[in-house]
C-alpha cells in the first residue's frame, strides 16, 4: 500500500535538493552527539535558564543601594526586600516550567526536572547570598557601621525557611494560585519576623548561626522531599 | 531493533484508558489510530516512561525501559499532544534549549538546528516567539525538538492535528522517510494521515487494542462489505438511518452512497475497501463530525 501512495506523494524538488545537500554535509563532518563535560551543559543552561533572572535581581540590587542612604534601618530591611524579590524570580521561573506539555517534554529528556530544579533553586540561592554580600559591603562601607553584617546573616533566613517549607507542601496543593499564596505570606511573614527579632530584641549574634542552620537544614529537606516525589512522578499539580 | 509493550494497564480511577496492551514494535511507520479518548495519548505516556502503569511493561531491546532510563531517552524522541512549550523563547532558542536538556554537544545541535528548520520549513520562522506561532507551525517545531538526537525510537502524540493540507503532506512525506531507520509511532484520529504512510496501523478502543497488523490485511477483513449505492433521496434517508454511510454525493436528484455494511447490500455495488471504512465500522458508534 505504502508503495502504492508513494506515487501520489508531492515532491518539491527545489526543497528535497537543498536538504540532500545540507544532509550530505552533515555527514561529512558528524561530531560526537553527547556532551561529555559537564560544565559545558550547566553554562549553557545558564544562559537560558538563569541569566535574565539573576540580571534583573542584579539591577534591583543597584536599585536598593541606590536608597538605601535614605532608609531608616536601611542595611536588613533592604537585605529582606532584596532576598525577597530573588525569591519571587525563582517562583516565577519554578512555575514557568511548570506548563502541560513542557512538563511531560522534560521528563523524556537527560536533564530532567529535578535535576533542573535542584540547580535552579540552588543557582538563586548561591546568586542571593553573593548580592547580599556585596549589597551589605557597599553598604557598611558607605555608612561605617558594622551592625549590618549580622543582617547579611539575618536576610538569608527567609529564603532558606521559605523556599524549604514551601518545598514540602508543594506536591500536597494542587492549587498554583494557594501556593503563592502561601510563599508570599510566608515571605512577609519571615520578614517579620527578623526584623523585630533585630530591632525589638538583642539577641546575640551567635545564635544567628543556629537559626541560619536550621532553615538550611529545612531548605535541604524540602528540596529532597520534592526531587524524591519528581522522580517517582507523582507530581500533582496539572 | 523491538519495542515489546507487554500487559501494560493504566486506570485513572474507574476510567480503564489502557487495558492489558501487548505489541512488539520494529523500524517503520506505525499508526496508532483511534477515536478520541481510547487511550493513545495514555499508551504513548507509558511508552516515554513518563506515567507509571499499573501492571505491565515496556521493553526496549529487551531491557525493562526504566532499568536504564537515561540510556533509553538517548534513543527517545517525544512530542506531546499539548504544546504548552515556553511562550517567550523564540524558535531557535527553544530548539538550543532542549538540545542543552538533552545533553548535546554544540557542535553538533547546531547544525542539527540548522538542517530541522531547513527541512521543517521553519527558517523563516526562527526568530519568531513560541506564543506567536500559529497551531501548525507550533506542531512542526514540536516534531523538530523530538528529531534533535536523531531518536531511534520516535513517538509522535497527534502530529498532524492543526496543519493545513500542504503542511500535512511535507510531514508525511517526512515521517514516511524517518520509518526507514527508526520506530516512528504517531496517534492520530484521522485515517488519511496515516493510510499513506504507515507501514503497520494500531487500532485501539476504548483502551484495548482490537488489532495490530498492516494496511493490507487490515482492508482484507473488509472485502465485500463496501457497497456504492445509486438511489432516491427518500431512499438515501432511509439507508443513512440504518446503516453506516461513509459518504454520499448528490448529482442532480441522484445519491450515491458508501456504505459498510455486514449484510448484503441488494441494490449496491460490491466496491474496495479503504481505511475510512474500516475505521468507520469499528468506530461508528462513537464518531463525531469533527473527526472528519
Ligand atoms: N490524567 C488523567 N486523569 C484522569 N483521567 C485521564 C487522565 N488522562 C487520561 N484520562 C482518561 O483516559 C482516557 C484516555 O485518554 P487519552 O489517552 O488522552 O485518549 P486519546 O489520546 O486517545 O484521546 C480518557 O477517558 C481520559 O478521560
Ligand atoms: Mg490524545
Amino acid at each position: 500500500m505504502k508503495e502504492k501512495y508513494k506515487e501520489h506523494l508531492i515532491i518539491d524538488e527545489k526543497h528535497m535538493m537543498q536538504t540532500i545537500e545540507i544532509t550530505k554535509k552533515m555527514i561529512e563532518k558528524r561530531e560526537v552527539k553527547y556532551e561529555e563535560n559537564k560544565m559545558n551543559t550547566w553554562k549553557e543552561f545558564f544562559r537560558f535558564e538563569s541569566l535574565k533572572y539573576c540580571v534583573m535581581a542584579f539591577i534591583s540590587m543597584i536599585l536598593l543601594i541606590l536608597i538605601a542612604p535614605h532608609v531608616y534601618n536601611s542595611g536588613y530591611v533592604l537585605c529582606c526586600l532584596n532576598t525577597g524579590m530573588i525569591g519571587l524570580f525563582a517562583m516565577v521561573d519554578m512555575f514557568q516550567s511548570d506548563r502541560i506539555g513542557m512538563e511531560e517534554l522534560l521528563r523524556t529528556v537527560k536533564i530532567n526536572p529535578s535535576h533542573i530544579f535542584i540547580y535552579k533553586s540552588n543557582i538563586y540561592l548561591i546568586w542571593n547570598l553573593v548580592s547580599s554580600l556585596i549589597f551589605n559591603f557597599i553598604v557598611v562601607s558607605v555608612d561605617q557601621n558594622l551592625d549590618y553584617m549580622t543582617a547579611v546573616f539575618y536576610s538569608l533566613v527567609p529564603p532558606y525557611l521559605v523556599s524549604g517549607l514551601l518545598l514540602l507542601i508543594v506536591d500536597h496543593v494542587k492549587n498554583k494560585s494557594a501556593i503563592i499564596l502561601i510563599y508570599g505570606a510566608t515571605m512577609v511573614l519571615s520578614l517579620m519576623m527578623v526584623n523585630w527579632m533585630i530591632r525589638f530584641i538583642d539577641i546575640p549574634s551567635f545564635i544567628i548561626l543556629p537559626i541560619l542552620m536550621i532553615s538550611f537544614a529545612v531548605y535541604c529537606v524540602g528540596t529532597g522531599y520534592h526531587v524524591y516525589r519528581m522522580e517517582k512522578g507523582v507530581l500533582s499539580w496539572n | 531493533m523491538e519495542l515489546r509493550i507487554e500487559e501494560l494497564t493504566k486506570q485513572f480511577g474507574k476510567t480503564v484508558a489502557v487495558d492489558h496492551a501487548n505489541l512488539s514494535l520494529h523500524e517503520g511507520v506505525i499508526g496508532l489510530l483511534g477515536s478520541n479518548g481510547s487511550g493513545k495519548s495514555t499508551m504513548m505516556k507509558m511508552i516515554c516512561g513518563i506515567l507509571p502503569s499499573n501492571s505491565g511493561n515496556v521493553f526496549y531491546e529487551n531491557e525493562e525501559i526504566l532499568k536504564n532510563y537515561d540510556n533509553y531517552v538517548m534513543n527517545l524522541g517525544y512530542m506531546p499532544q499539548q504544546l504548552g512549550f515556553y511562550p517567550n523563547f523564540t524558535v531557535q532558542e527553544f530548539l538550543e534549549y532542549m538540545s542543552v536538556v538533552k545533553g548535546l554537544k554544540k557542535e553538533f545541535y547546531m547544525k542539527k538546528i540548522e538542517e530541522l528548520l531547513m527541512k521543517l520549513n521553519l527558517e523563516e520562522k526562527r526568530k519568531a516567539k513560541i506564543k506567536n506561532l500559529s497551531g501548525g507551525m507550533l506542531r512542526r517545531v514540536g516534531v523538530a525538538q523530538a528529531l534533535l538526537n536523531e531518536p531511534k525510537i520516535l513517538i509522535l502524540d497527534e502530529p498532524t492535528a492543526g496543519l493545513d493540507p500542504k503542511e500535512r503532506i511535507s510531514l508525511r512525506n517526512m515521517i514516511s522517510r524517518l520509518g526507514e531507520e527508526s520506530i516512528v509511532l504517531l496517534s492520530t484520529h484521522i485515517v488519511s494521515d496515516i493510510e499513506s504512510i504507515a507501514d503497520k496501523i494500531v487500532i485501539m478502543k476504548k483502551g484495548k487494542i482490537l488489532y495490530y497488523d498492516t494496511p493490507e490485511n487490515l482492508l482484507k477483513m473488509m472485502e465485500g462489505k463496501v457497497y456504492e449505492v445509486v438511489c432516491d433521496r427518500k431512499t438515501a434517508e432511509r439507508y443513512m438511518t440504518e446503516q453506516i454511510v461513509v459518504n454520499v454525493k448528490k448529482h442532480h436528484d441522484q445519491y450515491t452512497l458508501r456504505i459498510v455494511s455486514d449484510e448484503v447490500i441488494e441494490d449496491g455495488t460490491s466496491i474496495e475497501a479503504g481505511l475510512d471504512d474500516l475505521y468507520l465500522y469499528h468506530f461508528n458508534d462513537e464518531v463525531k463530525l469533527e473527526d472528519f
